[in-house]
């Protein structure tokens, strides 16, 4: 799992059936600093929980948890975002 | 999944009996401004993806997800297009193929 901040929601009206009813958000991985974006592309990941814009995020990148969170023995998806991550925690 | 573009489209004779059925196109990786971030690639495109068109896709297993037949050996394939980015009055996306 890597963390990341949420930039921006992705609008699609066209889209395999899986991801019906489901939340796109557009997710910058960030560096342990919680800031550097990570030289990689941002991430378009379901969102299960809820997060906001700005918000720091858990992600996740497994086919399995996919079907498992959307209920779907064959998703063509496995980003998801799991999390959102308490800002004023300290290791 | 991962933003894209269509930039071009790859055709080809002879290929797997399984990519018949499959149109396949040419997607550059694009960052959260729609710049090219990363090298082209090709993906399998279920939906019918035009020319320039902003898309999102997933790699990997679940690609063959996507393809008409799963068992279709398959990395990368075009999951659904971008209308735009930013928050919209439904949030979730509504049934539509």
């Amino acid at each position: 799992m890597q963390l990341g901040r949420v930039v921006d929601q992705v609008v699609s009206s066209v889209h395999h059936p899986a991801l019906d009813g489901q939340r796109l958000l557009l997710v910058r991985l960030v560096d342990i600093d919680r800031v550097t974006p990570l030289k990689r592309p941002p991430l378009v990941a379901v969102d299960t929980i809820g997060a906001n814009l700005g918000q720091l995020v858990l992600t996740c990148e497994e086919g399995k948890a996919a079907r498992q969170v959307l209920k779907n023995d064959t998703p063509p998806v496995r980003t998801l975002i799991l999390g959102v991550v308490d800002e004023e925690s300290r290791q | 999944m991962q933003l894209g573009r269509v930039i071009g489209r790859v055709r080809s004779v002879i290929k797997d009996a399984r990519y018949e059925a499959l149109t396949l196109l040419l997607l550059e990786p694009l960052d959260e401004q729609l710049q090219a971030m990363g090298e082209p690639f090709v993906a399998a495109d279920p939906l019918g993806a035009a020319q320039g068109q902003i898309v999102f896709w997933e790699s990997s297993l679940e690609a063959r997800m996507a393809a008409p037949d799963p068992n279709t050996a398959l990395d990368a394939a075009i999951v659904g297009f971008v209308d735009h980015l930013g928050s919209d009055a439904a949030g979730a996306l509504e049934s539509g193929r």
